[in-house]
This record gives C-alpha cells, structure tokens and sequence, in this order.
C-alpha cells in the first residue's frame, strides 16, 4: 500500500502537517495521538472549545480533529465558528462522535465539518482520512493562494492607477489655486522636499530674499539662503518628521547680504500614499521687530537700573481694590521688607498726619483731572525715622476712558532736603555776615564823618574866625557832600534792614494828606533852591490808608527828592492822591515832575537795586541807586504796588497804590478757623493827654511812641487788638483796643494797663494824665454757619459802630 | 549866673575837640570823659548840669553808663543826651525808656544840637535862666 503522505502535492512535502486535537478527556487526546503519531505529524492538543479557537488563532493547524461532546462550548459551534471566518475555513474539520449517532454526524457536517469519525476510533479509518484531508487541503491552499496573489496584483495595480491620476490632478488644481494664493502672502512662503530643494518659492520669498522664483527652485534652501540654524539641521529634520511641525527663529541671508532674524514655521505635507515628501515652510522677518524688542529690553533693564540707583521707587495703585504694587525700591524707602503685601491704608499709615491731606488731595486731582500730580511729604519708618518723600503720579484709564489705577514714584529727598537746608543756612550765614558787616562799616563810617561835618559847621559858624567868601562857599561845599555821604550811608543801613528783615511795617490808619503837606513842607527849601515849583492835589474826602506813618513819609520823600533832582529850573513836581476804581478800593499816589524823563529800557530796571542813573546837575555823582529799591520794598510790604511811567523830555510819573483802611484787615487774622477766639468782646479806651504848657513836639511825639509801646505790652497776641487811630488829635493820644473777653478778663487787662503806664516816670514827670475805661460789647449780632468774610466785616462793623458811641475825648486830670 | 555845664562823654578826642569850641562858643561850660568809668567819676566830680553820652565807648556799653548815672542819687536827675552812630530804631526808644531826655544821631546838625540843649537847660523845673538863641 502507498503512503497517501508519500505523494507528491503542492506544499505536502514542505513541512509536517500541524494536527489539533480537541478533546475534553486526556485520554481520548492521549489515544488519537498515538494512532497517527507513526504518521509523522505534529501534533496539538486542546481540552476545551475556547482552547481549539485560541491554538487556531495561534497558529492555524492543517487539520482539526474535534471531539462533538464537550462542556461549555461543544464540537458543533467551535466548528461553526471555524467555518464561518474567512481565515479559518480552509481548515478542515473532522468531528469525533458517539457511534451510530446520526443525528450528531447530521449536525457536525452541518456546522462544516468535513468528515467524521465514531468512537471508538478506527486506526485505519483515522489515518485514511486525516490523509486525505491533509492533501485536499495541500492543493486548495495552493491554489487558492496562488490566485489570490494575482488577482491582488491586478486589482492594486488599476486602483493605484486611477487614484494616481486623479491625486495628481487635484493637487495640480488646488497647488494653482495656493499658489496665486500664497504670492499674495506678505511671508515667504516656500515648498521644499525633505532633501531641502526648493519646489516653490512664492512673490513674498522673492521680495524678501531677493532671489527670483526661477533661480530658487531646485536650490536647496540652506544653501541658498545661508541659513544659520539654532540646533543641528539633523535634530531640526528628526523633529519635523516626528512632529510634523517645527518652528522657530533662524537668521537667513538674502541675495546682498543682509541678515535677517526670520520667525520660521514649517509643515510636513502628507502624501497620498501615506508618505510626506514635502514641506511648507513660512517666513516672516523680524529683524526690526527683534531690535525693538531688544531696545524695549534694555530700556526697560536700564529704567529699573536708574529707578534703583537713584533710589526712585516705583508703585501702582488699584482703585477698585485698593490695593498697593511696590519695587524693591518702595520697600526701601519706608523701610519695610518686601514681602509685607501693601494696601493703601498701610500707605497712609505710615505718612505724617499733617502731610496727609495735601499729598491726597493731589492723588485725588490726579484722578479727578486724568492727570498728573505730585507732592512733597514726610513719612515715620517703622524704626522712627522721618524722611522726605516727594511723589509724582499719573492716571492711567480702562478701556472705557475711566481712571482704574495711578501709578506713580516715590523718591526719598530726605539728604537732598537737608543738603538744601545746609546750603540755605550757609547762604543765610554769608548774607548775614555782608549784613553785619556792611553795618558795621556803615555805623563805623559816621564817626569821621562826625567830626568833618562838625569842624565845618564850627568854620562856616564863624567860631574859628570869619571866613572870606571864597571859604565859606568851600566849606559850604564840603558840608552838602557830607550831607551826601550821611544820605548814602543811611540808605545803605536801610537796605540792610531790609535784607534782613529788620525793617519793621506797622501799618496803621494814616492820613494821606497829613503825609503829602508833611513831605512838601520838608523839601520845600531844596525845591526853591533849584528853582522848582511843587504842588499837591488830594481830594478832600479821600479815605484814610491802611500803612506805616514813617515809611510813607519816607517813601514820597524819596520820590519827591528824586522828582526835583532830575528838574530843571522852572519846572514842577506835583503830588496826587485818588482812589483806585478797583474792588476793594485803593489808594493810588502820584509823584510827577517835567524832568528830564526816563529811557523805556532803564524804566525797566530802575527799581532793581544799585541801579543809577546819573541825576541831571552833577552828572558825575551817581549815588548809591539805592532810593528806588528802598521805596519799591517799603511799597510791597505795606502790601501795594509801585510803577513808573515817563516820557523823555517830558517828565516823569511815579504811581505807588496803598490798601484802603479798613476795620477788617485789622481783625481778620484774629478769626481763626472760621471761630472767634472768645465769646465776648470788650472795647478799651486808654486815653493819654498831654499838658499843653510842654510844646515840645518832639516830646509829645516820643511819648506817644513810649505809651503805644507800653499798651502793645500789655496786649495778648490773637486775644486783644489796638485798633488804629480813628481821627487825628493834637491834644494827646487816645489809645481803643478789641480785647476777646469776658468783663473780667477785661478789668484785668484795664488793670495790667494802668500798673505799666504808672511805672513809666517819663509820663509823671511830664504830668502825663492816663485813664482806662472799658466797656463789654453788645452780644455778636451773627449766627453760626455764616462765611468767614462775612463774621469779620460784621465783626468790623461792631467795633466801628462801638467806637463811634465811644464817650467824646475830654481831659482827664485824675487817675 | 554861673554857666551851665555840659560833660561830654565821647571817645572820639577829634569829635572831644569839635564839642569842645562849639559848647564854649556858646557860652557853655565844659568837661569831658572818654569812657564809662570816666564818666561817673567826672559826673561826680563836676555835677555838670547835663551830660552828653556817646553809646559807643571802649570798657563799656554807654547804656551801662546810663543806667549807673540814673541810679545814683546825686546824678539821676541830671538829664543825658544819647548820642550815637547807631539806629534810631531800637536804640531810640530803649534809650528813652532808660531815662535819657533825647536820642541824637551821628553825624547831627550843630543847629539841632545847640536847639536841643537850649530846650532841656532851659525849661527845667526852677529854672528860670533864658538862654540866647544859638548863633547861625
């Protein structure tokens, strides 16, 4: 007999068939094994359904041999499940049943199987048909591959074809359409392939790199362009294929050798086959963008370099959240460390009470006004320190055109502040040393002078023996420029007061024309004597001035002097007074004269100090050009204005204005925050008379000075006020003072009065009468709640009302 | 009638002298100190009838002066001109209150002067003695 096996067959002789055998009992495994195992086959075993499809799906077998009666999953559905997937139902099957079981055959080559076998099993009949199955199955394998592998080949082969064509034709289509697209494109835009050749090369890439289109294809990029790139090309390429994307910033070179900082994208296109062939990469230059950026970078290093260095502090206020952003440089400055979060209540803290108000009245001017604003104040450091801070800020606006934050700088001007303040001192130090010194020299100055004015006054007094007339007109000399001198030194002593405040103003009620006959009677003769006619004009109900008796007196005669010293022989000075149309009214006082004039350009100047201008008759003597400038401060600081205004060869006119006297400028400062300092006010009278047999004028005057200074003695600052003279008396000196008092307090100050004036024995030996009176004022006739202008006017109003239902001035004799 | 004596107390001898041959033209009678303790002691010595005092003298102020002479019973009735280089401002008026009859400046008119001391050596209580009016 011929071994089946042994006959030739596609694929029979090429291996050992795989036999599964699938049985549930060991033994029926163990027996179908050792009948074909003289048959040189392989075997495998499984002892259940779900183990047969798991050892198929393993490895298919050439044969199965499976046992119909199994637990869980029987002979019947495993052999269904073979037969019903595509991969396994070449597998042949021959099903294992109980003998003579019909109905299970029936069912077994039903379900696919291709053969069957009763048990017990027939050696004989095992082998015959697990042989005949093995070649069956050899030749279908055979076939059935063969044939599969051509009609695959066929059908890729048309299929690859077709969609070849039509891929290439769309891309062709939709490649057109991109690339009129991508011409428009402001980027550079370029198609290379993964060896980095150019395959398009857009308008923005021409106009970028300077390279037509036609000269760049085919060029590879790196070359082309020079390209520096920030890591090795090889990592960059790995990374693109494995991503897909890469971007970055490298630096190209364009065709004239410019290098450009260039932001780079680049895209792996996908294939149709699945494979990438190309790369879309994009360029944009941002070589400018790049050096802005760097600029931005180092001005912004440089700034908080400065603001550290100069030790400005930089802050940023939230106003919804009130919250507070401080540098480094902040904390610094208030000596906090930088960790504590800030908020603006912490901030105000920290800053001295007094200084609070202000510096947030600019940040909230700030905010008000959109604006900027700054400040200077003081802060206490948690170690005590106090410092100067200036701070300057600036709104910053939302979206909406609203102020959402300020910020602004601190700068600690502590050490500046007293840099300043040394520097000031030091200023002051020399300015008072020129002061003492100049005197010194000054007083030192009037001794000799002394002497000369004296020996000329003993010559030109004959004591010496009569003078010729040659010598007495000398000598006469000699004493006008003594005079001279003695006027030089007199006002360089008053300048110096004035620099250093020396210079008392105590302005009272004074009455201008008193003043004007007073300056013309003194300059009368000096008038005559060149031949100049003076004149005045004062209207007679002009009202009082509120100002220094001397210093007005000083002031016109300064003008007047000067008026006649630049007139010629026959000319005239003439002095003016009239009220001002201005509200409140002032006083405006004229000097004028047919002199010379003045130059617009020195008019300018002429009450700078040591400004001169030579006087008109002894053109060489300047003077010390003092006069102007004594006039223009004694003018300011009685609180009026003083100008020039000329006409060469025509003459001059020197206007100077003067306050108005008035109740209220002289209680106003008492009003202190909108509240009198008492209650009650009392009106004392302290009436002086002097004895009409001492006709001492000069006399009458100093006791007058002497008494005024003993009544400003007795008064206390911001509680009691000497009010001025109402009306002019040549008997003696009546004295009405405001006292804020109750009626006690008022005794009291009448008694104070009364004790200082009996001390003074100048007054008793004088039979100086002095009496003091006082009497309570009717209640303040206002309420609460009324503006500060009006409770003093109404205040003045009282007063004056008081002081003219005082009693009439009559002698006293008593006291 | 004896002559009224004046007693100058001035450290200036040049501006001594220029009192000196005003004050005897005058007709008055003289003396002189050129500082503070001078002062008292020719006060004392001479009893003059009114003392001229210059503020500004060496040992001492011309204040300090005042204020002894004022103390002393057989002076403080004299009557003392202040005469000065200094401001009239403060000066004055401290002066006065210390007892002086008036404050002279320097450099002054010999007219003034001579007015001034006609007015005080004149009109005290007492004494009835006119005094010509100074030469012009």
């Amino acid at each position: 007999m011929t071994d089946p096996a042994e006959m030739p067959g596609p694929g029979a002789a090429d291996h050992q068939a795989r036999i599964l055998i699938v049985d549930d009992e060991p033994h029926n495994r163990s027996l179908l094994e050792v009948m074909l195992t003289p048959e040189g086959f392989q075997f495998e075993t499984a002892n259940s359904g779900e183990g047969a499809l798991a050892c198929v799906a393993r490895q298919p077998p050439d044969l199965i041999l499976l046992d119909v009666m199994m637990p869980d999953m029987d002979g019947y559905e495993v052999a269904a499940r073979l037969k019903g997937d595509s991969a396994t139902n070449h597998i042949p099957i021959i099903m294992v049943t109980a003998l003579g079981d019909r109905e299970a055959i029936l069912r077994g080559l039903n379900a696919g199987a291709e053969d069957f076998l009763s048990k017990p099993v027939d050696r004989a009949g095992l082998r015959v048909r697990v042989r005949n199955l093995l070649r069956l199955k050899a030749y279908s394998d055979y076939y059935s591959s063969f044939s599969q592998t051509l009609q695959k080949k066929v059908a890729s082969r048309t299929t690859d074809l077709v969609e070849r064509t039509r891929m290439l034709e769309q891309q062709a289509a939709v490649l057109t359409q991109h690339a009129a697209l991508l011409d428009m494109a402001p980027n550079a835009i370029i198609v290379r392939d993964l060896e980095y050749r150019i395959l398009f090369w857009n308008r923005g890439a021409e106009l970028m790199y300077g390279w037509p289109r036609a000269e760049a294809l085919g060029r590879v990029t790196y070359e082309l362009l020079k390209t520096e790139f920030p890591e090795p090309i090889d990592s960059l390429s790995r990374a693109l294929l494995l991503t897909g994307q890469w971007d970055g910033e490298v630096v190209h070179q364009t065709r004239d050798g410019r290098r450009l900082l260039v932001a780079s994208r680049w895209g792996l296109q996908i294939g149709p086959e699945g494979t990438s062939s190309r790369v879309l990469t994009i360029h944009h230059d941002i070589t400018e963008q790049s050096r802005a950026d760097a600029e931005h970078r180092l001005l912004s290093q440089r700034l908080s370099l400065a603001t550290a260095v100069a030790k400005v502090g930089v802050w940023e206020w939230d106003l919804a959240s009130d919250g507070l952003t401080w540098d480094a440089t902040m904390f610094e400055i208030y000596g906090l460390p930088p960790v504590v979060p800030m908020a603006y209540d912490k901030w105000t803290a920290m800053v001295v009470p007094e200084d609070l108000a202000h510096v947030e009245a600019t940040l909230q001017s700030a905010i008000d006004r959109k604006g900027e604003g700054s400040a200077e104040f003081r802060i206490i450091r948690p170690d005590g320190d106090v410092r100067n801070i200036t701070v300057a800020e600036r709104a910053v606006l939302d979206d909406q055109g609203k102020v959402s934050r300020l910020i602004g700088v601190n700068m600690d001007v502590t050490e500046r502040k007293d840099a300043e303040e040394a520097l000031a001192q030091s200023r002051r130090n020399q300015l008072q040393f020129k002061d003492d010194f100049l005197s010194h020299v000054s007083h030192e100055l009037r001794s000799p002078l002394t002497a000369i004015k004296q020996f000329t006054s003993i010559l030109l007094g004959g004591l010496a023996g009569e003078l010729n007339t040659a010598q007495r007109e000398y000598q006469e000399i000699v004493l006008k420029n003594v005079d001279q001198l003695q006027s030089m030194i007199d006002d360089l002593l008053e300048v110096t007061r004035l620099e250093t405040g020396k210079l008392t103003v105590e302005p009272e009620r004074v009455s201008i024309s008193d003043a004007i006959t007073d300056t013309i009677d003194t300059l009368k003769g000096p008038a005559r004597g060149k031949g100049v006619s003076l004149s005045w004009d004062v209207p007679s109900d002009l009202p009082a001035a509120y100002a220094d008796r001397t210093r007005l007196r000083q002031i016109l005669i300064i003008l007047l002097d000067n008026a006649i010293k630049f007139t010629q022989d026959g000319g005239s000075a003439r002095i003016r007074a009239r009220q001002t149309d201005q509200d409140p009214p002032g006083l405006v006082v004229e000097v004028s004269d047919t002199g010379c004039g003045i130059s617009p350009e020195i008019a300018e100047n002429i009450f700078g100090r040591l400004y001169q201008v030579s006087d008109g008759t002894q053109s060489s003597r300047k003077g010390l050009g003092l006069g102007l400038f004594i006039c223009k401060e004694l003018v300011t600081r009685q609180g009026g204005e003083i100008w020039v205004s000329s006409q060469l060869e025509k003459g001059s006119t020197f206007s100077f204005t003067l306050p108005t006297f008035s109740l209220t400028s002289v209680i106003a400062p008492l009003l202190k925050n909108d509240k009198w300092p008492a209650e009650s006010v009392a009106l004392l009278t302290v009436d002086m008379k002097v004895p009409s047999s001492s006709s001492l004028d000069a006399t009458r005057e100093e006791l007058s000075t002497e008494a005024r200074s003993v009544v400003h003695r007795c008064l206390l600052p911001d509680l009691d006020v000497l009010l001025p003279a109402m009306d002019a008396d040549t008997e003696g000196e009546r004295f009405l003072i405001a006292a804020f008092a109750d009626e006690k307090g008022a005794a009291g100050l009448a008694d104070r009065l009364r004790e200082q004036f009996k001390r003074l024995a100048s007054l008793e030996e004088r039979r100086v009468n002095i009496s003091v009176s006082f009497s309570m004022l009717p209640p303040l006739p206002w309420k609460e709640g009324v503006s500060t202008e009006l409770m003093v006017a109404s205040m003045a109003t009282h007063l004056e009302e008081s002081v003219k239902h005082q009693e009439p001035r009559e002698p006293i004799h008593h006291e | 009638m004896s002559k009224k004596k004046i007693l100058v107390v001035e450290d200036d001898s040049d501006v001594r002298l220029g009192y000196y041959v005003l004050l005897t033209a005058n007709d008055y009678a003289t003396c002189f100190a050129a500082d503070g303790a001078g002062a008292i002691n020719e006060a004392r010595k001479s009893q003059p009838d009114l003392i001229i005092l210059d503020l500004g003298l060496p040992g001492g102020d011309g204040f300090v002066v005042l204020d002894r002479l004022r103390a002393m019973p057989n002076l403080s009735l004299i009557p003392v001109i202040v005469v000065s280089a200094r401001d009239l401002q403060g000066n004055k008026e401290r002066a006065l209150q210390a007892g002086a009859k008036a404050f002279v400046q320097k450099p002054w008119d010999d007219g003034d002067l001579l007015g001034l001391i006609g007015q005080i050596l004149g009109h005290p209580a007492g004494q009835t003695t006119e005094q010509d009016p100074p030469p012009s």
